[in-house]
């Protein structure tokens, strides 16, 4: 869902960049106080497999031409917290955006809210008012509405840009998303039900 | 490294998911989809993928491909580029926020 250069109006894209900061002013601050010695083996090789989980795209069954990738936010932000989720992806966007010219640079602060901010806080809030039903079920369903999520706010972007009617950009980016977003949810009950296997300590440290 | 200590097995735990990661990806990198991702295709059937524009353009690897040919060589090595530049921003970054120990 990386959002290139020329989709969004000056506008929505500096609006996105001063919240975005903001937002990641107060994520280092919550960090700083978290992350101890403990954190960080695991908190960087996180921030390295989404960076190779969002360069492998999968195809889309039963839409013609299309693939998903994972974003990662409700993985990282359900192991160390949401604004964890935030800083990991955060990092990921910004190399994507200057290394592999993946998603545009002054679309780099709206990148970071849709992907980083919105995914990161609903999947944070799916996950933490369902857990007590049923665990997995949780895991799953906040991967998949971080996607969803992330891809009706990116369809307003485009909307309030004036590049697509803001009816037209949801109705064409939210449901093809509940789809990806399957993937998502797939992916993320995998790594959490391995994790919870193999070292569910890791699970226990303290969030950001 | 003494693997009695939680740290150190924490640290080795670490290393194997990464090696773990690479070598999925490195398969599953084969089957990757090349098709227009979610956005992408939107912004073509609704007919506004043309107003994408390039700002900045020195990015090295384009499109996660070294050599820009396609070949799964060229991707891979992309991968491993972008997962130990990944790795080693998230270490320097987390050492520099970490909590001073007392």
């Amino acid at each position: 869902m990386h959002i290139p250069d020329g989709f969004l109006s000056l506008k929505v894209a500096i609006s996105a960049i001063i919240i975005s900061l903001i937002v990641l002013i107060i994520a280092f601050r919550k960090a700083k106080n978290t992350i101890s010695d403990r954190h960080i083996p695991f908190f960087s090789v996180l921030a390295a497999a989404i960076f190779a989980g969002q360069m492998l795209n999968f195809t889309l069954i039963g839409v013609g031409g299309t693939s998903g990738h994972l974003i990662g936010a409700a993985m990282a932000a359900i192991i160390f917290g949401p604004f964890g989720a935030i800083i990991i992806l955060t990092l990921v966007l910004v190399m994507q955006a200057f290394f592999f010219a993946d998603g545009g640079v002054i679309a780099l602060g709206a990148n970071i809210f849709v992907m980083g901010i919105v995914a990161s806080f609903t999947a944070i809030i799916i996950y933490r008012s369902l857990r007590k039903i049923n665990d997995n079920i949780a895991i799953f369903l906040s991967g998949w509405a971080s996607v969803v999520a992330s891809s009706f706010i990116c369809a307003i972007m485009l909307g309030f840009s004036g590049t697509i009617a803001m009816d037209k950009a949801i109705l064409a980016m939210v449901p093809l998303h509940a789809l990806i977003g399957v993937g998502e949810g797939a992916i993320t009950l995998g790594i959490l039900a391995f994790i919870k296997k193999t070292r569910p300590d890791i699970l226990e440290l303290k969030k950001v | 490294m003494n693997l009695k200590n939680p740290d150190d097995k924490k640290i080795r735990y670490s290393l194997l998911f990464l090696i773990g990661i690479i070598v999925v990806a490195a398969i599953l990198l084969i089957f990757s989809s090349k098709f227009p991702d979610g956005l992408e295709k939107v912004a073509e059937k609704l007919g506004f993928a043309n107003k994408e524009s390039q700002v900045y353009t020195r990015a090295p690897i384009k499109n996660y491909d070294l050599k820009g040919d396609g070949s799964y060589s060229s991707q891979f090595f992309a991968l491993i580029f972008g997962v130990i530049l990944t790795l080693v921003l998230a270490l320097s970054l987390t050492f520099l926020l970490r909590k001073k120990q007392k």
